[in-house]
């Protein structure tokens, strides 16, 4: 599906991580592997440190968070604000929706529209395209809120899943716009007969968590898990992701009328970094300009890790600059989705960390600077 | 490539020493054939095959003869 949206930008983006730091290093015996060859594994895939919410810091919890941050800055004024759309995996409660929960914790006023997306890797840009569907629709401003909280917490076991999960959540909010260059162009693909490649078998309708789902096992690569746990076929979808996500950035160009060669930043989901630098050879960019750092100093945070990378190395630069930027994401489904705008000229762009406990009001906290958790200086949890 | 070459390949991918690997292998005797050295032989068969395994054609391998077998040019 192409679809072409006139008339939004995008005003600003922040996304929060939770405070507390866990470092592959320290993980390394909780898995059944000799340590020589989890360290192999980390160095190839980024695998360095992580960030994780505390058990009493819910998805909600980290996005009502981050609305009060703006509402707080004054970025965001509850009485201009028209929807509210909500993406996330994890849901606070099964009733009601987090969109619900979070309308409740925020206080905002009856008559803002609140709604769910169910998404997972591809959230922040199916997120997006809902968005600007509502400011097409005549809303004025719309909170784009994906947020990923507790998904990660489930088996420390999984070297296959663990170490790359993160928690973090982002609010994006998407105005009106009367000039003409900003123009969002769209590219979804799904091919669902692959779903199983990423997986969470048990939990849902077809299979209720049970006492019996709960039951570990070893699976073929000798990773413990059970069906209550999410599975991935790494090799089906690092295959999926090759071989699919260069010819639909070629074809979401070819749509936009926009040279590959134009564009300045690819902010793409963020599973591993060897995933992402093999994906920039394919595309033949540098990758300097194919983010890759996201899992290894926050985690693979699902939705949230096109913000992340967008605040984390763009950061301010966003404020006074604009850059042709394409968004891409693949992942369960099988599903991908790419888009492409001039990003820029935005009112805020701000990495926070949240103090965890639950916490939605916000007090002081210090924005995260690029370079900060790099290179081993690992913000401490505490260390303010 | 020959036999010494795509041992050698292996090796590598494993991070093994030189020789560590014989076709008689078996690979549940080498910790060092994990998840990350059969997405590394998925990439060396892309780039110096031609060629697409399967997640499932991987966890059918029982020794290193198993791979060396798939490690031919498109028939």
């Amino acid at each position: 599906m192409l679809a072409t949206i006139h008339g939004v930008r995008i005003r600003g983006v922040c996304a929060t991580v939770p405070r507390q730091v866990y470092r592959f290093e320290d993980e390394l015996k909780n898995f059944p592997f000799p340590e020589k060859t989890s360290r192999r594994l980390g160095k190839v895939m980024g695998f360095r440190e992580h960030r994780i919410a505390d058990a009493r810091t819910t998805p909600c919890d980290l996005a009502s968070y981050t609305m009060n941050y703006l509402f707080h800055r004054g970025w965001l004024r509850k009485d201009r604000l028209r929807a509210m759309i909500v993406v996330a995996q994890m849901a606070d409660h099964p009733v009601p929706g987090n969109s619900k929960v979070m309308h409740g914790q925020l206080g905002l006023p009856g008559e803002v529209f609140c709604t769910d997306v169910y998404e997972n890797c591809i959230g922040f840009v199916s997120g997006l395209f809902t968005a600007c569907s509502y400011i097409q629709a005549g809303m004025e401003e719309v909170a784009l809120v994906t947020t990923d909280g507790g998904a990660c917490r489930a088996n420390p076991l999984d070297r296959n899943t663990y170490p790359l999960c993160g928690d973090a959540a982002a609010v994006t909010v998407v105005s009106r716009s009367d000039d003409p260059d900003d123009v969002l162009h769209f590219v979804f693909r799904n091919d669902g007969s692959r779903r199983e490649a990423l997986m969470t078998p048990a939990g849902g309708c077809r299979m209720p968590a049970t006492a019996e789902t709960a039951r570990m096992f070893k699976d073929e690569m000798g990773n413990y898990r059970s069906l209550n746990h999410m599975y991935m076929d790494g090799t089906a979808v690092f295959q999926f992701v090759m071989e699919s996500v260069p010819p639909l950035i070629e074809e979401l160009c070819r749509y936009a009328g926009v040279d590959r060669s134009a564009i300045q930043y690819h902010l793409t989901h963020q599973p591993n970094r060897f995933m992402l630098q093999k994906l920039a050879d394919l595309l033949g960019v540098p990758r300097d300009i194919l983010f890759n750092n996201v899992v290894e100093n926050f985690g693979n945070t699902s939705s949230v890790t096109i913000p992340v990378a967008t605040t984390f190395n763009l950061g301010k630069r966003l404020l006074n600059e604009r850059f042709r930027v394409c968004f891409s994401a693949f992942g369960a489904g099988l599903s991908l989705a790419a888009a492409t705008c001039r990003l820029g000229g935005m009112d805020f762009c701000d990495l926070i960390e949240h103090p965890g406990n639950g916490c939605i009001a916000y007090t002081e906290s210090r924005a995260l600077e690029k370079g900060e958790t790099q290179g081993g200086g690992a913000a401490q949890p505490g260390q303010e | 490539m020959n036999l010494q070459e795509k041992l050698a390949a292996l090796e590598e991918i494993m991070e093994l020493d030189e020789g560590a690997l014989q076709p008689e292998t078996r690979l549940e005797d080498v910790e060092e054939w994990d998840s990350l050295a059969a997405l590394s032989y998925v990439v060396l068969m892309g780039d110096e095959f031609g060629k697409k395994v399967s997640g499932q054609q991987i966890r059918a391998f029982q020794t290193v003869q198993d791979i060396l077998d798939t490690m031919e040019p498109e028939a």
